[in-house]
């Protein structure tokens, strides 16, 4: 651990670093592509670099050659994978040569050249960075830069933008991603003031500007309260007072100005109490009343950019606006102000990486970073850090110093799910934890308690590696150390969801190479599903029509039953391995479920058969192959296409597409129906995209996409709580779905109404005005 | 009598002006003076009333030639008459005077059938005690806005050349317009304490569109602060004195020259008082007063743009005590909005600017009896 102080001009700083840098600076071995943002006070550096993971991967074995009761079906092996990951760091100037002589330590592989530079320090310190990292300084256009790199954050992650209510439950409300950017106004406010309207990938234009920014507040400060640093003067204008500086309606008219529509608190004159009163003003007051004014002006200059331009999206960056509430609330109330509501003042998660981001995809042009999706790896950022100073003030100071933000790059592109009937107003998390504080409350209880399981579980899934506890132990406490921040700055990630909890702890473990932990337990549950198959579609077909298509839908919410994600199940399956299929259909909620629409959905059945059904399948094992399949080959006979869509990589026991396509054969292999329909190309398997127990519907696979275009798809089927409670309870699709589960969870199922196995059955027609896109 | 060293106080600063003008040439046909209204402002009072005067004039009148025509005798006769004839009288003084004045009003108001004055501005409120005691009128207040359009209205009506544009460095300063026969629509900017900012339409129409707190008050109050300067008067002869790119940050400051590809010059501010953030050094009241002069009309100058872009009008008027005679904000005012504009809106300023309270204060008071407001107007100001 290296202890570091530095001395930034002349005033010495406060703060050290005790993160070790290798924590910070990860992966340089094989970093490349450098980029450098220096800007007033903060360095931001970028670069791309490859990780190199563990992966579980299936195989199916050679079966023609002799088959042996006792084999498994498929043989697991680890093996490592190299992926793409951008790593974004940020630091305060004072420590920018102490992170260049670690840096240039640790850059083993040297084919890099040239480390692109932008942002007012890049002309300054271009001789120390050229002399340490022996890199030549490529200096590249700033606004350019700032507009790449908001594109970039805004297409690639979700929840980057949000409105800021500060008296509000949760002060941040983090907004959908539309799911096209354009057009938008971006305010720069830096020293000035710039205008930027955004209407493409490589169109922009800056419509206007103002002399009066950050460097105004900053500087006129200064003056006034002989404070010389921008956050000691935010701290003093947040304690002080404007009314006694400034002259307000009242102050001149004894109350409103009602004819002109003026209430008596309004500003009438900034500082016009100073111009004809002698006494002495407390710096605190000058302070807020210089605050004030500015962020009113600008707040008045965007609203009139945005309405002259006809533009209502309006994004706020800068040194003045980042993550300092104080400035984002005055913004935020001016904007209110000036537009009535019609305008909302929105501000970014990342907004001080941008520039960084933006010279890093200039640098990287070549490798066409815009073709893939890009995910934030929560495992690896720092998060959104709290707004107020009192709250949490060790994270503060810490994440004060450095700043991190990992992003991997996805194998596939990602996109909206052609069925939905709005993609602009779809959220696909149920509940939004950041609000809701009695349920943030229990699911983080919840997954902290259901921790040990996790270590547990990882550990036995590497018992031939020794090391693999230590490994657990790292990852014990670093997903510990998440939940822990994330109850005190729920924010940090966007909104929270149960989603984003889930996909944290899976990140971490990728983070510390358990990259499947229920490999060998999905492979054993597989392996036993499969020898009841034929048992199973066997009795249903014995069975009279209408007798068949509830025992199918039984079937599949019994199927459901095991899951390992859910605690309440965990805990059955692991001190009772026998629990079988028929235990779990008696475990179900008798009718009438918790939401029951079977009757229409048969109803439904009796006319004529749908085009193609989508199915997001959930669980291995007993699940996909007792539930699923036999109502899938239902369907078939009825002659519907269908498409089972299930993880591109591991989350919990969820089937992944690898292990769904052996499945699939084996069973084929055993039933003509599926058979046929596989050969006919009436059975597709595709993946989904995603590698979370949950399912957002505005990320999926582009190929998926497209599968479900060409085939005409007229009924979406979601199964499991991830996917159909937990997200899309309320997504609103353009064609027929149902969206079923079985309530594995009693904080839950009480919340909906019912009680722990309650049975969720939710069929869903379009209205006819809506149309089918 | 003659009101001189009429040394009032006003706050803790002792007058540096005095009157030597006597009164009777300022207050001009008090004996028969009626309709008064008064516009008491931050630091000006105009009062305004109606006045009849005695003319001589000289009439001719034709002979009767049907009786006898004899050779010499000239066409018509001449003969000088009396006649009476109506008349505004405008007077603008400094508040600090009001009480002489008041005094003095009373002394020569002989025609005493005016029960009530007009009053509007924001001392009307202060003073009302006063005026009422003094001149025994009761002051009716009326709406501050309405009465600033209504003489606006009438001035661009009634004065040819009222308008001007301002050309510091032209020949002539002052380039006055061509009355337009219809004068609206049109924005008006009025920079007092803050600026409003309105849109007129029609005679009886207009809307109060936008406003800023960054006005007049906020250059007079940041300016006191930052050069202990407390008069406006003084703190604008500094800043005509000073050096704005001492104090701002330019875009070369920054860039080492201009930004080119975002079409911004090297002289450009990039943020007003942007050097005094980082640097320790002393800054001249000069120059901070100047910097806090063009950050000021530049931010006005762009919202007026806007304004007037957003609302498709291109004759926009500066008025209120920011601009009122000051050639300093009236060339920075001019400047900002040729920058904004690229030439499109010229900034317009009035000769009567100051009196445009109180003309139309003396406009709601007349309307009340007769309707006045038809007249074409012969306008005595006195100053």
């Amino acid at each position: 651990t290296l202890e570091w102080a530095a001395d930034r001009g002349s005033h010495s700083m406060d703060k050290s670093i005790t993160l070790p840098p290798d924590e910070i600076f990860r992966n340089l071995e094989n970093a490349k592509r450098f980029a450098i943002d220096i800007g007033g006070s903060l360095t931001k550096l970028a670069y791309y670099s490859t990780v190199q993971h563990k992966v579980a991967k299936v195989r199916s074995f050679d079966h023609s050659a002799k088959e042996t009761d006792g084999d498994p079906l498929y043989e697991i092996s680890v093996q490592e994978e190299i992926t793409a990951r951008l790593h974004f760091i940020k630091f305060e100037n004072a420590y920018i040569e102490t992170c260049l002589d670690f840096i240039k330590d640790h850059l083993v592989n040297t084919e890099t050249k040239v480390i692109k530079a932008t942002g007012g320090g890049a002309y300054k310190f271009k001789d120390l960075i050229e002399k340490k990292l022996k890199l030549k300084v490529d200096k590249e256009d700033e606004m350019t830069c700032l507009i790449k790199g908001c594109n970039f954050v805004l297409k690639n992650i979700p929840h980057e933008a949000f409105v800021y209510a500060k008296h509000a439950d949760s002060e941040f409300r983090f907004q959908n991603t539309h799911p096209d950017i354009f057009p938008y106004l971006l305010i720069n406010i830096g020293s000035g003031v710039s205008i930027v309207k955004v209407e493409a990938e490589d169109k922009f234009e800056r419509i206007g500007g103002s002399s009066i920014g950050g460097g105004t507040f900053w500087g006129l400060g200064a003056l006034l309260t002989k404070t010389k640093r921008f956050d000691e003067l935010l701290q003093l204008a947040s304690k002080g007072q404007h009314t006694n500086v400034d002259m307000l309606v009242k102050d001149i008219y004894g109350g409103a100005y009602g004819s002109l529509g003026l209430t008596g608190d309004l500003i009438a004159s900034s500082f016009g109490k100073s111009a004809t009163t002698d006494k002495e003003f407390s710096k605190e007051d000058m302070a807020k009343s210089l605050l004030h004014m500015i962020s009113n002006d600008i707040g008045q200059l965007a609203c009139l950019y945005a309405k002259l331009h006809n533009l209502t999206r309006v994004y706020f960056g800068g040194f003045f606006i980042r993550g300092h509430p104080v400035t984002m609330h005055t913004i935020t109330y001016s904007i209110n102000f000036f537009t009535k509501g019609e305008v909302q003042a929105l501000f970014l998660r990342h907004e001080g990486y941008l520039g960084a981001i933006g010279a890093f995809l200039k640098g990287a042009e070549e490798d066409n970073p815009n073709q893939y999706s890009w995910e934030e790896n929560y495992a690896g950022s720092s998060g959104l850090m709290s707004a107020s100073p009192e709250l949490n003030p060790v994270q503060r100071a810490r994440s004060g110093t450095f700043d991190m933000l990992e992003m991997d790059r996805l194998d596939r592109q990602l996109v909206n799910l052609p069925l939905l009937q709005d993609p602009t107003s779809y959220i696909p998390d149920t509940v939004d934890l950041t609000e809701d504080a009695l349920a943030r409350e229990y699911w983080l209880y919840c997954f902290e308690d259901a921790l040990d399981g996790v270590v547990k579980r990882a550990i036995a899934s590497q018992k031939d590696q020794p090391e693999a506890v230590e490994r657990a132990e790292k990852f014990r406490q670093k997903y510990r150390h998440k939940v822990q921040t994330l109850r005190h700055q729920p924010f940090a990630y966007g909104s929270l969801t149960v989603r984003s909890l889930l996909d944290t702890r899976e990140h971490c473990l990728n983070e510390f190479n358990f990259p499947d932990p229920y490999s060998k337990i999905k492979q054993k549950e597989n392996d036993m599903a499969l020898k009841y198959y034929l048992k199973v579609v066997k009795s249903v077909e014995e069975l009279s029509w209408e007798q068949r298509q509830f025992t199918l839908v039984k079937g599949l919410l019994a199927g459901n039953v095991f899951d390992w994600g859910a605690k309440a199940v965990s805990d059955v399956l692991e001190s009772d391995p026998e629990f079988g299929f028929e235990q779990a259909k008696q475990q179900l909620q008798e009718r009438p479920w918790l939401v029951d629409a079977y009757n229409q959905w048969i109803e439904r059945l009796k006319g004529p058969p749908h085009k193609c059904a989508l199915f997001f399948v959930d669980n291995s094992g007993i699940d996909i192959i007792l539930g699923v399949f036999p109502f899938i080959r239902e369907l078939l006979v009825r002659g519907t296409e269908v498409v089972l869509a299930s993880n591109s990589g591991p989350a919990l026991n969820d089937v992944t597409n690898s292990e769904l396509q052996i499945l699939t054969e084996r069973i084929a292999a055993m039933d003509p129906v599926i058979h046929a329909a596989l050969k006919e190309d009436r059975l597709a398997l595709v993946q989904n995209g995603s590698s979370s127990p949950c399912l957002d519907l505005s990320r999926l696979d582009k190929v998926l996409a497209t599968v479900v275009r060409e085939r005409g798809t007229d009924l979406v089927i979601i199964e499991g709580m991830g996917r159909a409670i937990h997200t899309n309870y309320y997504a609103m699709l353009s064609c027929e779905s149902l969206k079923l589960a079985v309530i594995k969870n009693s904080w839950l199922a009480e919340r909906l109404g019912g009680k722990i196995f309650s049975v969720v059955f939710k069929y869903e027609v379009p209205s006819k005005a809506q149309g089918q896109h | 009598m003659a009101l001189s060293g009429g040394a009032a106080d006003r706050g803790s600063h002792s007058m540096d002006k005095s009157i030597t003008l006597p009164p009777d040439e300022i207050f001009r046909n008090l004996e028969n003076a009626k309709r008064f209204a008064i516009d008491i402002g931050g630091s000006l009072t105009k009062l305004a009333y109606y006045s009849t005067v005695q003319h001589k004039v000289a009439k001719v009148r034709s002979f009767d030639h049907s009786a006898k025509e004899t050779d010499g005798d000239p066409l018509y006769e001449i003969s000088v008459q009396e006649e009476i004839t109506a008349r505004l009288h405008f007077i603008k003084f400094e508040n600090a005077y009001i009480e002489t004045c008041l005094d003095f009003i009373k002394d020569h108001l002989v025609n005493t059938e005016t029960k009530v004055i007009k009053a509007t501005g924001g001392g009307a409120y202060k003073f009302k005690d006063l005026i009422e005691k003094k001149l025994k009128l009761k002051v009716d207040k009326e709406d501050e806005m309405t009465c600033l359009i209504k003489g606006c209205n009438f001035v661009l009506k009634n004065i040819p050349h009222e308008a001007f544009v301002y050309a510091k460095h032209a020949d002539s300063e002052f380039r006055f317009q061509n009355t337009h026969p219809d004068i609206f629509p049109y924005l008006l900017i009025n920079i007092g304490s803050g600026v409003s900012i309105v849109k007129v339409e029609a005679e009886d129409k207009f809307e109060r569109i936008g406003g800023s707190s960054i006005g007049g008050g906020t250059f007079w109050g940041l300016g006191a602060l930052l050069t202990k300067t407390k008069r406006f008067d003084e703190l604008l002869q500094l800043a005509s004195k000073g050096q704005h790119t001492n104090v701002d940050m330019l875009v070369k400051d920054i860039y080492g020259g201009a930004y080119g590809s975002l079409g911004l010059t090297g002289d450009l501010i990039a943020s007003s008082f942007g050097k005094s953030a980082t640097t320790d050094k002393e800054f001249s009241k000069e120059d901070m007063a100047k910097s806090l002069l063009h950050m000021i009309s530049n931010d006005i100058g762009q919202l007026a743009c806007l304004y007037a872009k957003l609302h498709n009008l291109t004759r926009v008027y500066f008025g209120g005590f920011f601009i009122r005679g000051h050639p300093v904000t009236m060339h920075t005012i001019t400047y900002s909005i040729n920058f904004f504009t690229k030439g499109e809106v010229q900034a317009l300023f009035l000769r009567h600017e100051g009196y445009l309270g109180a003309i139309g204060a003396f406009l709601k008071g007349a309307e009340e009896d007769s309707n006045l407001t038809c007249w074409r107007w012969t306008v005595w100001i006195g100053s």
